[in-house]
């Protein structure tokens, strides 16, 4: 494991309702995740790899892999070749939205029987794994939850020559922060790469 | 040149009670540590196995049975190996203290369980969870065999805990992995897991600083694959492609005759072990040994791979591999793999591993000395 030097493609956050790439300023409002998640479908050329039952999968999976797709077409790598592309989730919330979601369904169904797709939702890797799925992913994905934003630059490090491309995914609830990143000899290391990351809001 | 990853200790808390030699000596005689669950309530048609903790270890009482497993490892590793000492703690977690999911601050159960355990360490302690389902143990070891390898770090504490709450036990209900009756991995009449409780803490050092240290070195990290199937949001690819491909990575630099035998995932779960079974056939077309702890321990999820690490260091040193426990007749593909009896190892190097909801597949390769 060497350490890492990466170009960041570009990046896309997105909170109550709204996106913004992280290189362009203004804020653009959408109207609903299922309706931007076919939008994005339709104005842009990106080949699924493997189209999933999407609107089961969630909204805080739906949020990550609709931003993604979006940056994917704003940076002009909507047919790239995601085969050697790695995800990393980051962040602290891991899968509490998810693990609310499925007990709350449970328990108000009288504690017969869970939902299987709801149960999916309860873990920190299912929007990564979702995205690693319509992209077709086989690098490594997983989430990893660091004590100090810093740390992440190890996990960087790590993905630096085992992959051609990573996506870093910080999913909130209601917010999500998504950069497409390239090893790149002569870009910035993993520690300014992870310093330049836009937190999700 | 790379510094090597050690294995300087390792221990365990599963439904066979405390520390690796009972599971062991369990797995070997075949016995299974299932028995009714008495922790939550069980509707009359579900299923009624899990591999619970000892309630004298572990009271199906307890508030916080994460925490309590968790420090009943670390307080006994204290004295070895002092908390404060450690420069890094490596989680491997799904949910955590589960138990306490509605928790007034709103906090991820995985991460509460680590804020509460972080107080045992030095707050200069680097705390990162490693959260990839079922993958999450081969993940966080990999991950800290990569530091030390690199020379970043020389000592790092790789925990994790999983258990059987119900909101596990109805999620894989929901999702009809849980058998009815036995769990039989890799049998032609597999139909399902059965879950269990289980924590576990390896400690890996650099070489140099487990020499300097005196410290025992009870198996090496030698190698590891991480690879995702991109096939399905909560089933593997059938096929086993990337699973394989894993199992490569993780061999690369060994030669095969090497393996002495295979840890495998085997849930019980059709899905899984016929995905195993043809990663395997791809990749060892001439047969080995392999027998899954699931069938004893029950499905331990994220703490998966920490328990088979400790197993891998137990049966390296035996020189023996344990039989597959409830196996009857070899399911289709499995007859060159596994086995009712214990087998002398064909090799002094160990493969392990760890399949997860997503498609994440995570391998290991743990050898005696890393030679």
């Amino acid at each position: 494991m060497s350490k890492g030097k990466w170009r960041i493609a570009g990046g896309i956050l997105f909170a109550h309702g709204q996106y913004r790439f992280h290189d362009e300023p203004e804020w653009k409002k959408i109207d609903s995740i299922p309706s931007f998640y076919r939008q994005v479908l339709e104005h842009t050329a990106i080949t699924i790899r493997k189209q999933e039952k999407f609107f089961r999968i969630g909204e805080q999976s739906a949020i990550a892999v609709s931003m993604a797709l979006e940056l994917l077409a704003h940076i002009g790598q909507a047919n790239a070749s995601f085969g050697e592309t790695a995800i990393l989730g980051y962040g602290t919330e891991g899968s509490h939205t998810g693990n609310r979601i499925y007990w709350q369904d449970y328990a108000e169904n009288g504690k017969v029987s869970g939902k299987g797709h709801l149960f999916v939702g309860t873990l920190s890797s299912t929007p990564l794994c979702q995205l690693a799925l319509i992209l077709g992913c086989h690098a490594p994905v997983y989430y990893a939850s660091v004590s100090q934003k810093s740390f992440l630059a190890s996990e960087l490090d790590f993905l630096a020559d085992k992959c051609k491309s990573a996506f870093l995914v910080e999913s909130k609830p209601s917010s999500c922060s998504c950069t497409f990143l390239c090893p790149s000899s002569s870009g910035l290391s993993s520690q300014e790469a992870v310093s330049s990351l836009e937190d999700a809001p | 040149m790379s510094e090597k990853a050690c294995i300087v200790y390792s221990d365990m808390l599963t439904a066979y009670g405390h520390g690796p030699e009972r599971c062991m000596e369990a797995l070997y005689a075949g016995r299974p540590g299932f028995r009714e669950i008495t922790r939550f309530p069980v509707g009359e048609d579900s299923p009624k196995l899990a591999a619970c903790f000892p309630v004298d270890l572990v009271p199906d009482t307890e508030e916080r049975p994460a925490e309590k497993a968790m420090t009943i490892l670390l307080d006994r590793m204290d004295n070895a190996f002092p908390l404060s000492g450690f420069p890094a703690v490596f989680w491997a977690l799904t949910q955590g203290e589960i138990s306490l999911l509605d928790n007034a601050e709103k906090v991820w159960t995985a991460k509460l369980l680590e804020r509460e355990i972080a107080k045992k360490f030095s707050p200069e302690t680097r705390s990162t969870i490693f959260s990839a389902s079922c993958a999450s143990g081969n993940i966080a070891l990999a991950r800290a065999a990569a530091e030390i390898e690199a020379g970043h770090l020389d000592l790092i504490l790789v925990a994790g805990c999983d258990l059987v709450s119900e909101f596990t036990f109805s999620g894989f209900a929901s999702v009809h992995a849980v058998t009815p009756g036995i769990c039989r991995p890799y049998d032609l009449h597999h139909d399902g897991l059965l879950l269990g409780d289980a924590a576990g803490v390896l400690v890996l050092a650099s070489e140099e600083k487990a020499e300097k240290s005196g410290w025992e070195i009870l198996a090496v990290l030698e190698g590891y694959g991480i690879t995702t199937d991109a096939y399905h949001a909560a089933a593997p690819d059938p096929e086993g492609c990337q699973m394989a491909r894993a199992m490569e990575m993780a061999l690369a630099g060994c030669p095969k005759e090497k393996i002495g035998g295979i840890i495998g995932h085997g849930t019980g779960t059709v899905l899984n072990d016929d995905m195993e079974i043809a990663a395997l056939n791809k990749v060892f077309p001439e047969g080995g040994l392999l027998a899954s702890v699931k069938g004893g321990t029950g499905h331990i999820l994220a703490a998966s791979g920490l328990i088979q690490a400790s197993c891998a260091a137990e049966v390296l040193a035996r020189g023996e591999f344990f039989p597959q426990t409830s196996l009857d007749t070899p399911q289709k593909g499995a007859e060159k793999f596994v086995s009712d009896r214990a087998c002398p190892l064909r090799g002094e190097k160990l493969l392990t591993v760890n399949a997860g909801f997503g498609g994440l597949n995570a391998v290991l390769r743990i050898g005696r000395s890393g030679k």
